[in-house]
């Protein structure tokens, strides 16, 4: 029989961190040691790619400012001011997939570019006072004006997709922000639409449109089947899972929307706990604790309690990039075309052949 | 009334073209080139026409280049542009800024049945806009100070152009630089500003400069692969005529 110990517990002796009075308590939320640690390191060499919801975003950005080699396989056209980037979402992710809130979403993004699956609601149209406009179910503000044709809408996805068959192959860590759990799918196929259709562009039928609030056992299986199918491309290919905190602008589930906020988001945590826990090649980023968990007294948001304030990004990044070391500065914008400089010399010239000026 | 013509590079064409004959009374003055009540001078080089390159003040419209001011100091004694005078700015349509850029070997106007990364219409209607800006702006500054003017296009592209040569496809060249000039026709057109577009008979069917049109080695030998003759100038010049007496 044992003898019990007073004091001699697996309490005792533990890193600062594991205490709440001495990790939260009594220190300031702006400095929260060890709240990550990586299990992984990323550098200069490390293929990057990202996909998720919009705070994802951010992600993606500062990897590139910061020098990593984030991976763009759908740049902007280099005549593309990058003002307009945004507008036609580019260079916010690896592809201009736009946000992607649920795992079942990235999941049906692959199979879409593998062949595997065409969903049967391939475009929405909409009249306009300059005539009928086409967009993307899938990506339905990727072209903020929407296509001109229907045809132009299938040769812009037939390159999407082709740009996203080459990302998995080619990346050594793939993030991913789960946004979500909520969603809209079709009644016939499942595909899943990141917005529900009415909403930004297309029509809402209750016939062909159905709510899904996804279950913590369907999001796990969906994000393993995107693991398997990458691991399957990729063996090495790691990944970096976050939750995003910014909260539903609405639910459509029946309940209070803080309720469901709280739902949605303590399911997806959960699912990247588990991750985490059964795959060694699964790190995770507390981005959601971050902003969202109540040491931070909500300082992060803007007035609206929803929205992360630019402060509240910096501080994510930070602390990321703190445990990730930038390996240099963002490399430069390529050199200007040197047929300009020929054109341009051959501008001055005229004039000067002309003018004597 | 004096008619101020100026603008860009591509204004070379309509001064040589003065040279052809049509008016014996023609010729240079203070560098300028005088025809009857036209004085035709170039600004300068067309590469600061994408950004802001004039401002609206008390005294008319002002030019930030030094190039621009001081030439229209220079050939017009002018310091601003201001109501009084009528001008023409051949500033317009200067569309080898877009389509000579190295991106249009691999991407491609979503509209042709071609090899490439689609470009959809309204995301080179983006592109072909922030060309425009600073002419826009100009525009809209000259309109603001209540100055008569009129825009002037430039020639179409060079079938020999460092574009085509450089591996460009033909039909990307001729599809952007017909996109710049329908996005220029209508937002003139709402503003009602008036535009004087080249003679139909200088374009071959497919929309480049006929070659007949293109201006030939300079003084020195050395190759232009990008403006236009006098012959040119000269039909365009009749144009500009025609425009001022009738519009």
């Amino acid at each position: 029989m044992g003898e019990s110990v007073r004091g001699n517990h697996p309490y005792v002796g533990l890193p600062r961190s594991a205490y709440w009075k001495q990790a939260v308590s009594e220190v300031s939320p702006l400095h929260l040691d060890g709240l990550y640690e990586p299990r992984f390191t990323i550098d200069g060499d490390t293929r990057i790619s990202a996909a998720g919801s919009c705070f994802a975003q951010h992600i993606g950005r500062q990897f590139k400012l910061r020098g990593f080699r984030f991976m763009d396989f759908e740049p902007p056209p280099p005549l593309l001011d990058p003002a307009d980037y945004p507008a036609y979402s580019f260079d916010l992710f690896s592809a201009r997939y736009g946000n992607l809130y649920s795992a079942r979403q990235l999941v049906q993004l692959f199979e879409r570019a593998a062949g595997e699956f065409t969903p049967l609601d391939g475009a929405w149209s909409e009249s306009t006072p300059d005539g009928e406009r086409w967009y993307d179910p899938y990506r339905p503000i990727v072209e903020p004006r929407g296509f001109g044709s229907l045809e132009e809408l299938e040769r812009s996805r037939a390159a999407h997709l082709d740009a996203v068959a080459r990302i998995l192959p080619s990346t050594d860590v793939f993030v991913f922000t789960f946004g979500l759990t909520e969603a809209w799918r079709n009644t016939a196929d499942g595909a899943v639409y990141p917005t529900c259709p009415g909403t930004i562009h297309g029509e809402y039928d209750a016939a062909a449109h159905e709510f899904v609030n996804f279950s913590y056992p369907e999001v796990l299986a969906d994000f393993e089947a995107f693991l398997a199918r990458a691991r399957a491309v990729n063996p090495a290919m790691r990944f970096l899972v976050t939750v995003s905190p910014v909260p539903l602008t609405a639910t459509a589930s029946g309940r209070h929307v803080l309720s469901a906020t709280m739902a949605s988001k303590s399911i997806l945590r959960a699912v990247c706990a588990e991750l985490y826990n059964r795959y060694d090649y699964v790190d995770y980023f507390p981005s959601y604790e971050l902003v969202a968990a109540h040491p931070m007294r909500a300082m992060f948001f803007d007035p609206n309690l929803r929205t992360v304030a630019p402060r509240g990004v910096a501080h994510v990044m930070d602390t990321f990039f703190a445990a990730h070391p930038s390996p240099g500065p963002a490399a430069a914008a390529p050199a200007a075309a040197s047929a300009s400089a020929e054109d341009d010399a051959v501008c001055d010239e005229a004039i000067l052949e002309t003018f004597g000026s | 009334m004096t008619v101020f013509l100026c603008g860009n590079s591509q204004l070379a064409a309509l001064a040589e073209g003065v040279a052809e004959g049509r008016d014996p009374a023609a010729g240079p003055a203070g560098g300028a080139v005088v025809d009857g009540e036209l004085t035709i001078f170039p600004l300068g080089n067309g590469k600061h026409e994408p950004t802001a390159f004039s401002r609206l003040t008390p005294e008319g419209v002002v030019f930030e280049p030094r190039q621009y001011a001081a030439n229209l100091q220079r050939y017009a004694g002018r310091t601003a542009i201001a109501p009084g005078d009528t001008w023409g700015f051949l500033t317009i349509n200067h569309n080898v800024r877009i389509y000579r850029d190295p991106m249009w070997k691999t991407y491609v106007p979503s509209a042709l049945d071609l090899p490439g990364t689609p470009v959809t219409d309204d995301l080179l209607a983006t592109i072909v806009a922030r060309d425009h800006a600073g002419v826009r702006g100009l525009f809209a500054q000259l309109q603001e100070a209540g100055v008569d003017f009129f825009a002037v296009s430039a020639p179409h592209p060079r079938q020999d152009g460092t574009a085509v040569r450089n591996g460009v496809p033909r039909p990307v060249i001729a599809y952007l630089d017909a996109l710049s000039r329908s996005l220029w026709r209508s937002w003139l057109g709402e503003r009602g500003i008036g535009l004087v577009e080249p003679p139909p008979s200088t374009v071959t069917p497919d929309g480049f400069l006929d070659a007949a049109y293109g201006a030939g080695p300079d003084s020195d030998g050395r190759l232009d692969p990008h403006h236009a003759n006098a012959a040119y100038g000269a039909l365009m010049l009749a144009r500009v005529r025609e425009f001022l007496t009738t519009r």
